[in-house]
């Protein structure tokens, strides 16, 4: 580091406060949001701390001067979270920035028009990432991570705080974006239902209101819920929302949404391109749609093995899973049009010893009554019509339509 | 804190234990500010709930509670207000002599016996053990005892306890021993042997706790003393329970504090043994465990009792309790990642959160499966028990019925049957309605090859199924079939006991 007077150092601190005086004076939103990112490792917040760090008390010059006094306890808090930052403790920058937050909150409440809206923003943004750092760095000594959690409280107190009928309510959803970062990251995902019900209910939250961006972000997580629970029709609305909205050149986002758009769009009997997936490095799904159009039961659970810790993590493995039914269905499908173009007029009767043939060739072990069991279980199921004859160990499918699609709709629970 | 339910037959009280602090503001007889030591009884009278209780040794008539105690006392009493507090008044119990060896115990048995608009008496703990052993073996609904107060008995604490009162590990284990042999006793009824062990069991805990003895060894008691204190309870008929329950009123608990502070608190109930000290979460696994199994077994036991998959409020009360426990017990072996990464029952503990969803309407934890799978570690993940439990989940959700009750029947723990039996009453109707649905209408299914596939009885099966709303027919020789296509099918409304059990002999064993 190069040397660094106590007179620059002096003017670095003067010229900040300066700035914040200005940016809150003027309702310059823009300018202010710049002064409170601590994490953003911008060239001037990092002078500034190198400049803190050596005077180490920047409040006398504070306190001195009214015009800088009347913010000190946003400021001097601040100071503290960017000298922390600076030399890496990052557990005390936190806690410093998280009073300084809630000292900026305090004003924020009494600022009756919107303009600081993006610098809430951005402290909304910094006590999350603030909060995960900091939980790094305390589990990497063994202590407890705690510091998310306390993020959590004050991402809600803030959501309070926009949650009115005035015009600061637009910020509402990137808060709740916010929050369900922290939720996710926690695990504590049922916390999210809270705030979900706030802005789906509520009177005062208008969804079109709210900035693309965030609409954006908060369909793709409560269409993450809706994996997680297994409603496919909320989950497709929800993700393809996000897929038509999301910034086309963000491939980043997309690819996000699409992780978990094509296991549901799979539920439901559509499949993705193999390009599509290319193109978003999603080729763990390949085997699967694979699987589903040949009838392959040894591909899908091969695929599931082989790439089980990724969908066990991202939530998606019991929903691939389930594909089973349709892959079942596709098979007996195929034998049924091989049949079909042996003899077209015995095509619609399928021995169970067929099909437990063709389970063996794909080193599947089933006997005739488990073959039977997920014929009646596929025709209950409306995967397929027809019907099956214990006595002579059959299934005749019906001469219409024997293997409905799903066209859309998942399959019958 | 936690509270005990004792139901008894026309009265139900509850009793509060682990208060945190003071109780008592101030005891207007007395004119002193008592601490939390002592016996407490909760007093569920007509004028409103009321503490009574020995307090340092002196008597407490009336108290007026402290804000906490009033609170937490609100809740206990809400938590079984539905099921009717009643009128009774509490009979003191006496806080036995610091010089008595077998204080710790019997510490935890108190037994209070409520009549109505009687005066206050105390009684000896040993008489109490005597009274309990003689209900258990009585038709008699309500047993009064008589004894003397003895004024100057003192609350124990962990000083006055002599060195002649524990007993070392080695000890411990074969104490245990003897115990699990008396099982097979045949001199006794079976409920004066369990009342027997019963006491035993829980006196080794006590030991084990006192003494802070932690490691496998102490694991691997407190496992087996679950294990046989389960399959006990599931042993005793419902009809002994109750009986214990009508005659009792009361239970006491006490609670004392160690020199180092801790807040020790013993109480029982008829069926629970529930020691909680607030101490390292090694310990609190230990009985984190045992609390899971314990109300995995009661859940199982209860069903068996009334032949119903769900009891409320008593099943509601248990399934309660085991999804705290588990929770518990999940919290701990995380936050213990370092000292032992895979802990020996873990992988089966952790496979009860899979079972306990495996119907999406099924969530008593809160979480859905796939964001609980999520955090699981890898190994735990790969376990036995967790593929066994991940494949009843997948056979479960698919609807493959065949292989779910055949992986069941070859596979399950006997604490994983216990949690898998309402879905087994749950597939078969799944299946019956399947075969019903897509057999072929002409050929109606023989019931012994339904028998075969639902690993049923015939003679259940065709109670089953017309309990399902389904006819069977039987032909000239006396063969009977299930007619296919009928149109008048539902789940059944009640459900006997055979109908969530398999027809296994391994799981009869």
């Amino acid at each position: 580091m190069a040397y660094l007077s106590m007179g620059e150092a002096h003017r670095r601190i003067t010229e900040y406060l300066n700035r914040f005086h200005d940016a809150v004076s003027y309702q310059d939103g823009t300018a202010l949001k710049r002064l409170l990112s601590v994490s953003s490792d911008s060239p001037h917040l990092l002078s500034l701390a190198d400049a803190l760090n050596l005077v180490q008390d920047a409040s006398r010059a504070i306190r001195q001067t009214d015009k800088y006094a009347q913010y000190a306890d946003i400021i001097l808090p601040l100071f503290r979270s960017l000298q922390n930052y600076r030399i890496k403790n990052l557990a005390d920058s936190y806690q410093a920035f998280e009073k300084s937050a809630n000292a900026f909150i305090q004003e924020f409440r009494n600022w009756e028009s919107a303009w600081a809206l993006e610098a809430l923003y951005v402290v909304a943004y910094e006590i999350r990432v603030l909060a995960e750092r900091a939980d790094r760095e305390l589990a990497s000594v063994g202590k407890t991570p705690e510091k998310l959690k306390a993020a959590g409280s004050f991402l809600m107190k803030v959501f309070g705080v926009l949650a009115g009928k005035g015009p600061k309510r637009v910020g509402a959803l990137y808060v709740t974006c916010q929050l369900f970062k922290v939720y996710f990251k926690l695990g504590t995902v049922h916390l999210c239902r809270s705030v979900i019900r706030s802005i789906e209910t509520a009177r005062i939250f208008e969804f079109e209101e709210f900035p693309i961006r965030d609409k954006v972000t908060y369909m793709y997580y409560t269409g993450r819920l809706e994996v997680f629970n297994e409603n496919f029709p909320a989950a497709d609305h929800k993700l393809s929302y996000a897929l038509t909205h999301c910034n086309p050149r963000s491939e980043a986002n997309i690819r996000m949404i699409l992780k978990y758009l094509i296991p549901v769009k799979l539920s439901i009997g559509i499949l993705p391109q193999e390009s599509l997936l290319g193109k978003y490095k999603l080729l763990e799904y390949s085997n699967v749609v694979l699987a589903l159009k040949r009838g392959d039961l040894r591909l899908l659970r091969h695929a599931l093995e082989e790439h089980e810790d990724r969908f066990l993590r991202s939530g998606v493995y019991l929903v691939l899973e389930k594909l089973e039914l349709q892959v079942y269905q596709r098979l007996v499908k195929k034998i049924y049009i091989i049949q079909k173009q042996k003899d077209p007029n015995k095509a619609h009767q399928v021995k169970l010893e067929v099909i437990v043939k063709a389970l063996k060739w794909l080193e599947m072990d089933m006997d005739v009554d488990e073959v039977e069991c997920i014929m009646s279980i596929l025709i209950f199921k409306n995967l397929v019509k027809g019907y099956f004859a214990h006595k002579s160990k059959v299934v005749v499918l019906s001469k219409q339509d024997p293997f409905p699609k799903l066209n859309g709709k998942p399959v019958n629970s | 804190m936690a509270s005990i339910l004792v139901e008894s037959g026309a009265y139900l009280c509850s009793v509060l234990i682990g208060v945190h602090g003071p109780v008592v503001d101030r005891c207007p007889e007395e004119g002193r500010c008592p601490t939390a030591m002592g016996v407490w009884i909760l007093d569920l009278g007509q004028q409103g709930p009321k503490i009574r209780g020995i307090v340092d040794g002196q008597q407490v008539n009336t108290a007026v509670l402290t804000r906490t105690a009033e609170m937490e006392l609100s809740i206990a009493f809400g938590v079984f207000s539905e099921l009717g507090p009643s009128v009774c008044c509490g009979r003191f119990c006496n806080v036995p002599k610091p010089d008595s060896s077998s204080f710790l115990k019997d510490a935890s048995l108190f037994l209070l016996f409520c009549e109505q608009g009687d005066p206050s008496w105390l009684c000896s703990a040993a008489a109490l053990l005597t009274l309990q052993r003689k209900i258990l073996t009585s038709t008699v609904e309500k047993i009064l005892h008589h004894c003397d107060f003895k004024k100057d008995s003192k609350t124990i604490s962990s000083k006055q306890v002599q060195a002649s009162d524990v007993r070392p590990l080695a000890v411990l284990e074969d104490t245990l021993k003897y115990l699990f042999n008396l099982l097979d006793s045949t001199e006794h009824p079976f409920e004066v042997v369990h009342e027997f062990i019963f006491d035993r069991t829980r006196s080794i805990r006590q030991d084990l706790s006192m003494q802070n003895i932690i490691g496998d060894k102490a694991v691997h008691l407190y496992e087996r003393m679950i294990l046989f204190q389960s399959v006990a309870l599931c042993s005793l008929g419902g009809t002994a329970m109750m009986v214990m329950a009508a005659a009792t009123g009361f239970l006491v608990v006490v609670t004392y504090l160690t020199d180092e502070g801790q807040r020790i608190i013993i109480g029982t109930n008829i069926s629970s043994l529930l020691t909680l000290q607030r101490s390292d979460s090694l310990k609190l696994r230990k009985l984190d465990l045992f609390k899971v199994i314990f109300h995995v077994v009661s859940d199982h036991k209860l069903r068996i009792c009334t032949g119903s998959p769900n009891i409320s409020p008593m099943h509601q009360l248990n399934m309660e309790q085991l999804t705290k426990a588990l929770t518990s017990l999940y919290f701990l072996y995380e936050a213990n990642p370092n000292s032992h990464s895979f802990y020996k029952n873990e992988a089966e503990f952790r496979s009860f959160y899979v079972l306990l969803h495996l119907g999406s309407q099924s969530q008593p934890m809160g979480e859905s499966l796939s964001l609980w799978l999520r955090d699981v570690p890898h190994s735990i993940v790969k376990s036995k028990e967790m593929c066994f439990a991940r494949r009843v989940l997948r056979y479960f959700r698919v609807g493959n019925y065949k292989r779910f009750l055949c992986t069941i029947e070859a596979e399950a723990s006997c604490l994983q049957y216990c949690i898998l039996q309402p879905y087994i009453s749950e597939v078969r109707a799944f299946a019956v309605s399947c075969v019903n649905y897509g057999g072929y209408k002409i050929h109606p299914y023989p019931l012994p090859d339904l028998s075969k596939l639902l690993l049923m009885k015939e003679v259940d099966v065709e109670s089953f199924c017309s309990d399902c709303g389904l006819e069977t027919t039987t032909d000239e020789v006396g063969k009977k079939f299930l007619p296919m296509k009928q149109t008048s099918f539902c789940h059944p409304k009640r459900v006997f006991q055979n109908y969530f059990l398999l027809d296994s002999r391994r799981l009869e064993r």
